[in-house]
C-alpha cells in the first residue's frame, strides 16, 4: 500500500515473517537494495512487501537502523559512530546479532552488514578454538589425528 | 513478545542450534574478512572439518606486524595465506603494515634479511590478479626510505580507492589511477607531486595528511602540490608544514573542504600558502587553524585574507576564533567586510585554554571577529551563529 505523507514522503509497509506489520519512508526502506529493487519492480504498489526471512523483531531493530542512517549527509561521521556502538551493544549477544546479520544480508544494506560482521569478527578475536566453539555451538568433528594435522598445517596462524 | 525474546536467548535454550554454522558461507567469510588480521581468520581452520578451508576465500587480505612476533613469522605467514588462499575467488581489499623498524631485536631474526619490499609486492600483485578494489599500504613510521610501488600499480582497472603511508612518492605525478575515487596521502615525502586530471581522473575524495620530507632540511625545499579535478567532492588537508610546501588548489565541484593544522598523530603547522585557490561550487569550509604566532601580522593577514577569498562561497563555515585574534587586536578587521556571501551558518570555536600565548578569547573580541565574518553576507541576520568552547586537542 503506498500512502503519502503531509510533506509529500512516499510511505510503503512491510510485512516480516510473523506478519507484522511497519510503515515507513520510501526513503529509509530503499536503503535495503533488495526492497529498492521491488519497488522499482512495482512490488509495492499493492498491499505490502513480505520479507519472509526477517521476524518483526529484528526487522524493526533494522528499521531503527536505516532511519538513523538515511539522509546522514548532515550528521556528524563521529555521532553516527557513537550511535552505530550503542545500536550493536544493544543487539546484546552474538544471537542476536548473527540474526541482524542474515537480515542485512538479506536485505542487502552494506552499512548494516559492515557494522555486524565487524562486531562479531572482534567477538571471537583473541577467543581460543574451544571458546569460539562454545560461543557458537560448533561441534569439533575432527579426530585427533586430523585434528593435528590442520594445526600443523595452519601453524603459522598460532605463533 | 515475551516468548518471542527468549526464543533468542541461548541460555534459555541450551540445545540452541549451530546457528553460526548454519549461515550461508558468504556470511561466515565476511565475518572471516572483518577480523584484524587473515592470521585470526586462518585460525578457524581448527574448529570443525566445515571450518576448515573457509578462511581460504575471504575476500579481505590484512596482514599487519603487529599481530606477529618476529619479522619470519610475519613472512612466514603471509607466504602461507597467498598460498592457501582459493584461486577463484576475489580479492575485494589488501591491507598491509609493516611497522618494523632496524632497532627491533627478536632472537635472530633481524630485520636485515627481511625482504618486505618482496613480500609486499607478492602480495599486491596476488590482490591485483584477483581484482582489487581496496588497497591500503602502511610502512614503517617516520621513514620513507622505500618508494610507494606505483608502477605496480599505476594503470590498475580496479582499483578505486587507494591508501598510502609513510613513502616516497616521487612517481605519482607521472603515474595513472584511471579508476581510483577514493585517495589517502598519510606521512609521505612531499616532494614532486601533484595530484590532478592526469594521474587521478575521476578522483572525488582526497586526504592528504602530514607530508614530511626526507633528509636535510634547507631553504630550497619549498615544494608546490597542485590539487585539482574536476571530481574531485571532498578535500581534507591536515598537519602539514606549511613552511615547506605551497599549495595550488583548483575544483570546479568541490562541496567541502577540511583543512587541520595539526593530524592527529601530532604533526603540526599553521596555513599553507595558498598560490591559488578556485573553489566556486564549496558549501562547507572547515578551516581549524589556531593563532598565527610564526608570523608578522601583515604576512599573516595577507595568508589568511588570501585563504579566505578562496572559500568565500561557502554556505556553512567553521574557524577558530584565535586564528583571527592578532588580526583583529591590530585593528585590522575593523571596518572591513568580510569576502564571505553566502554563508548560512557560521561555528565559531573558541579556545578554553591557550596552546600558546596568553588567554585573550574575551567574549568582546570574539563577537568582534563574529561581526566581521558575517559582514559580507547581505542577510546577516538569517546567518545561523553557534559559538562553541573547545580544548585546543578537541577540535
Amino acid at each position: 500500500m503506498s500512502i503519502t505523507t503531509e510533506n509529500n514522503e512516499k510511505m510503503i509497509t512491510l510485512m516480516s515473517s510473523d506478519g507484522e506489520e511497519f510503515v515507513v519512508e520510501e526513503a529509509v526502506a530503499a536503503q535495503s537494495q533488495t526492497i529498492k529493487h521491488l519497488i522499482e519492480d512495482g512490488c509495492s504498489t499493492e498491499g505490502s512487501i513480505p520479507l519472509p526471512n526477517v521476524t518483526g523483531r529484528v526487522l524493526s531493530e533494522v528499521i531503527q537502523y536505516c532511519k538513523k542512517h538515511s539522509s546522514s549527509d548532515d550528521k556528524e561521521e563521529k555521532e553516527l559512530e557513537a550511535w552505530d556502538a550503542e545500536f550493536v551493544k544493544a543487539a546484546d549477544d552474538h544471537v542476536a546479532l548473527t540474526d541482524l546479520m542474515m537480515a542485512a544480508n538479506f536485505l542487502d544494506i552494506k552499512g548494516l552488514l559492515d557494522l555486524v560482521a565487524q562486531t562479531l569478527a572482534n567477538m571471537i578475536t583473541g577467543k581460543s578454538p574451544e571458546e569460539v566453539r562454545r560461543m557458537w555451538n560448533i561441534k569439533n568433528d575432527f579426530t585427533p589425528e586430523e585434528a593435528e594435522k590442520v594445526r600443523k598445517e595452519n601453524q603459522w596462524a598460532f605463533e | 513478545m515475551e516468548n518471542r525474546r527468549s526464543k533468542r536467548n541461548p541460555a534459555a535454550k541450551p540445545n540452541s542450534k549451530d546457528r553460526i554454522s548454519d549461515l550461508p558461507e558468504v556470511i561466515i567469510q565476511r565475518i572471516l574478512s572483518s577480523l584484524e588480521d587473515t592470521k585470526f581468520a586462518a585460525r578457524t581452520s581448527v574448529l570443525s572439518k566445515r571450518w576448515k578451508n573457509l578462511w581460504t576465500s575471504v575476500s579481505d587480505l590484512r596482514f599487519n606486524t603487529l599481530y606477529y612476533s618476529s619479522p619470519r613469522s610475519f613472512e612466514k605467514f603471509l607466504l602461507y595465506a597467498l598460498l592457501r588462499h582459493h584461486q577463484n575467488y576475489e580479492v575485494r581489499s589488501l591491507d598491509l603494515s609493516i611497522h618494523y623498524d632496524d632497532g627491533h631485536d627478536t632472537e635472530q631474526a633481524s630485520s636485515s634479511d627481511f625482504d618486505e619490499v618482496g613480500l609486499r609486492d607478492w602480495a599486491l600483485k596476488y590482490a591485483i590478479r584477483h581484482g582489487v578494489r581496496f588497497v591500503s599500504l602502511r610502512h614503517r613510521d617516520d621513514c620513507r626510505q622505500f618508494s610507494a610501488p606505483l608502477s605496480a600499480l599505476s594503470g590498475c582497472g580496479t582499483l578505486e580507492t587507494l591508501t598510502l603511508a609513510n613513502f616516497d612518492i616521487s612517481g605519482l605525478s607521472s603515474a595513472c589511477f584511471p579508476f581510483v575515487t577514493s585517495l589517502r596521502i598519510e606521512d609521505c615525502d612531499f616532494r614532486c607531486f601533484d595530484v590532478t586530471e592526469s594521474n587521478f581522473p575521476n578522483l572525488s575524495t582526497f586526504y592528504l595528511s602530514g607530508l614530511g620530507f626526507n633528509g636535510a632540511y634547507d631553504d630550497s625545499i619549498g615544494s608546490v602540490i597542485e590539487i585539482s579535478g574536476s571530481k574531485l567532492v571532498y578535500l581534507k588537508i591536515e598537519g602539514i608544514d606549511c613552511d615547506m610546501v605551497k599549495l595550488k588548489l583548483s575544483a570546479p565541484n568541490l562541496q567541502v573542504l577540511e583543512y587541520r593544522e595539526s593530524s592527529g598523530d601530532g604533526d603540526f603547522g599553521w596555513l599553507c600558502h595558498f598560490l591559488d585557490i578556485n573553489l566556486p561550487s564549496l558549501q562547507r569550509a572547515n578551516v581549524l587553524v589556531y593563532h598565527g604566532h610564526y608570523y608578522q601580522t601583515d604576512k599573516l593577514e595577507e595568508m589568511l585574507m588570501k585563504f579566505f577569498f578562496g572559500v568565500r562561497n561557502a554556505v556553512s563555515l567553521t574557524v577558530c576564533a584565535s586564528s583571527l585574534e592578532d588580526l583583529m587586536e591590530a585593528g585590522l578587521l575593523e571596518h572591513k567586510t568580510s569576502p564571505f556571501s553566502n554563508l548560512k551558518s557560521l561555528k565559531l570555536l573558541v579556545e578554553k585554554e591557550k596552546r600558546i600565548g596568553k588567554n585573550r578569547g574575551s567574549p568582546g573580541a570574539v563577537e568582534e571577529i563574529k561581526s566581521y565574518l558575517v559582514s559580507g553576507t547581505p542577510l546577516l541576520q538569517n546567518v545561523h551563529v553557534v559559538i562553541e568552547e573547545r580544548y585546543w586537542w578537541e577540535v
